[in-house]
């Protein structure tokens, strides 16, 4: 793939303090492209607003009908930790931040079976897995 | 009558000098003599005369006009003894004078003393004189000048008013005026008499009662001012022209000689139902006279103005209204059709207007629809979730938009209603019926005109000898039948016989 350019417009710009972070729309002019790889969306902001590609969540990305045009959102957090703390939690799935527990679903279906079953305390016990008891 | 009574017991307990005019001759000398002397000294008009006479009575008098003003039943007890003792008559409007010297002193230079000082003096003795004179005045002057011709007029049998309802109120009046007057004297009277308590005299509380009944009637009177005007006019009227005859009754009846009363242009009824309903409103409505106040409010809405139903207005049945409106949106669907706007290229002026894409013509609804939804997802920074169903629907919407359409001249069934014209359908389906009956019509004639050159036809044709009156029908029919002949032989007919078959053709159509 050669490397095909795209332009990126930050608009209606706001400081959030509250949450630790700036957040914007991001509308992208692509003409070559059909859409923009994330990582090439962060990379040009973070030169933008000079800031780190990590503290950064891109999302709601939506292409115009007929091409060449998207618009999205984008939130810009002050430092990582911050965004371990206030952004949302399928933005940092998305990213890597957070790991879901992979358990299949007989495995959940069991532990939910147990822990009904029992009452108070015990019930952390059976939600992890003691296995079979007699 | 009081008066008199209260004259008996003056005289049952002091002796004054001058007694009833019932009582005896020297009364009578007596009166004249005041008389005499009264006339000698003062041709003056009665505020003058009344003013030097009664110096001494004044001040209790105000007083009691001041208490009477103030409607206060006490009054002051300063009871100012005047030896001076007069003597009045009913009949006699002047009060008469005082015997002492100091008095008489006054009383006889007074037409030479300035009255400005005699009021001033006045005033500083006794200033109750001053106003029960004006008082008195006042009530003697209507009296005599105002109600007496009144009374006499309408009570005259010529003027030919009718004197059953109004009149009374004039009587009325008079009454109380003149008995008014007679309390006043009687009251001065007591007072230049030296008659000890006079407030516990019964005459000071019918003074009260007809002062205030006086002041009560002041407002009627304002009203019903214009009324004895008009009575008086007509009476007038009927004075004056006798030689025509004017009916006065007839002209007091007759509602439109008078002036306009606004007052009356209102329904009594309907003001107090104003009045009520303002009542309510402002404190809220009853649950309990709701029902009341509903008739009341209607039967009320019966009296107001209605319209009378005199003239033809045009009926317009519901429908009609529908169909007016289906008219309207049509026109207005007519207008946003493409073949006008054509039309309004044309004719008009206007810059031209190109879009690359329907999406781009910002003026259209559903532009204008995904504009909205566009910012409302960037304030709230979050995406708009959509069902399958209207995502379908959003997409196709899109695409609609985008294409610039060609066919959109399918809008034209909006013209037909106006212009009248069939269906568009219908239309087409005329044109290409008539064009293909043109077709065979013309197909018909080639292959007539074909067949007609090979044939010619029989009738005419004598010269060959060919008898034929069928017209060519029967040479065909027989050339067919001796082109058979020719092809299967004698046995002929439509039947295949022999071996020469056509070939059998697998490959038919």
């Amino acid at each position: 793939m050669s490397d095909q350019k795209f332009i990126l417009y930050a608009r209606k710009f706001m400081k959030n303090p509250l949450l630790g972070r700036r957040q914007c729309v991001v509308e992208l002019v692509h003409p070559e492209m059909a859409n923009v790889p994330k990582a090439q969306i962060k990379t040009k902001l973070a030169a933008l607003l000079k800031s780190k590609e990590e503290q950064i969540a891109i999302f709601g990305l939506k292409t115009k009908f007929g091409g060449g045009r998207t618009t999205g959102f984008a939130t810009i957090y002050d430092s990582v930790d911050l965004r371990k703390k206030y952004d949302s939690k399928k933005m940092l799935r998305r990213d890597g931040y957070l790991i879901r527990a992979k358990s299949s679903r007989k495995q959940r279906k069991e532990i939910k079976g147990r822990v009904l079953k029992v009452r108070g305390i015990a019930k952390a016990k059976a939600a992890s897995s003691g296995g079979k008891k007699k | 009558m009081p008066q008199q009574s209260g004259k008996k017991q003056l005289s049952a307990k002091k002796r004054p000098m001058f007694q009833d005019s019932d009582s005896g001759s020297e009364e009578i000398e007596q009166d004249m003599n005041l008389q005499q002397k009264f006339k000698a000294n003062e041709v003056i008009s009665e505020s003058e005369d009344q003013a030097e006479e009664s110096d001494d009575l004044i001040e209790e008098y105000q007083k009691m006009l001041n208490n009477q003003s103030q409607s206060d039943d006490q009054e002051d007890d300063e009871d100012i003894g005047n030896d001076d003792s007069d003597d009045e008559d009913m009949e006699l409007e002047d009060d008469d004078q005082d015997d002492e010297s100091g008095d008489e002193v006054i009383h006889q230079n007074g037409s030479q003393i300035d009255p400005k000082l005699l009021k001033q003096i006045i005033e500083k003795d006794q200033p109750e004189l001053n106003k029960i004179l004006e008082e008195y005045i006042q009530n003697v002057d209507n009296l005599n000048n105002k109600l007496k011709p009144m009374m006499q007029r309408v009570f005259d049998k010529n003027s030919g008013i009718e004197t059953k309802h109004g009149m009374t109120y004039l009587e009325m009046k008079y009454n109380l005026l003149s008995s008014y007057c007679q309390f006043l004297q009687f009251y001065m009277l007591l007072k230049l008499e030296g008659h000890p308590n006079i407030n516990k005299h019964p005459v000071i509380k019918r003074l009260l009662h007809i002062k205030t009944l006086l002041e009560k009637l002041r407002p009627l009177d304002q009203k019903l001012q214009y009324q004895i005007d008009k009575s008086l006019r007509t009476a007038a009227i009927s004075e004056v022209q006798q030689d025509i005859e004017i009916d006065p009754s007839q002209l007091l009846e007759n509602p439109l000689n008078y002036k306009p009363n606004m007052d009356n242009l209102r329904d009594p009824v309907n003001i107090n139902e104003e009045f009520e309903d303002d009542d309510e409103s402002a404190l809220g409505k009853e649950n309990d006279e709701d029902s009341d106040e509903d008739e009341e409010e209607d039967e009320g809405k019966r009296q107001i103005y209605k319209a009378s139903k005199l003239n033809p207005v045009y009926y317009e049945d519901k429908n009609t209204k529908k169909q007016r409106r289906d008219d309207m949106l049509s026109k207005k669907k007519m207008g946003k059709s493409e073949y006008i706007e054509q039309l309004r290229k044309e004719m008009y002026d206007e810059p031209e207007e190109v879009h690359l894409g329907g999406m781009l013509n910002k003026k259209t609804a559903f532009a204008k629809q995904m504009q909205l939804m566009e910012d409302m997802e960037q304030e709230h920074f979050k995406r708009m979730s959509f069902s399958k169903k209207e995502l379908k629907n959003i997409r196709n919407q899109e695409k609609q938009h985008l294409q610039e359409r060609l066919d959109q001249f399918d809008d034209l069934g909006d013209i037909d209603k106006i212009i009248g014209s069939k269906n568009r359908r219908d239309r087409e389906e005329m044109e290409m019926d008539a064009q293909l009956e043109n077709t065979k019509f013309q197909k018909g004639l080639k292959n007539y005109i074909k067949n007609n050159n090979k044939q010619k036809k029989g009738g005419k044709d004598f010269k060959n000898g060919n008898d034929d009156f069928s017209g060519g029908y029967q040479k065909k029919r027989d050339q067919k039948s001796f082109d058979k002949k020719q092809q299967f032989g004698n046995k002929g007919g439509n039947h295949q016989n022999g071996k020469n078959k056509k070939p059998f053709n697998k490959n038919r159509r």
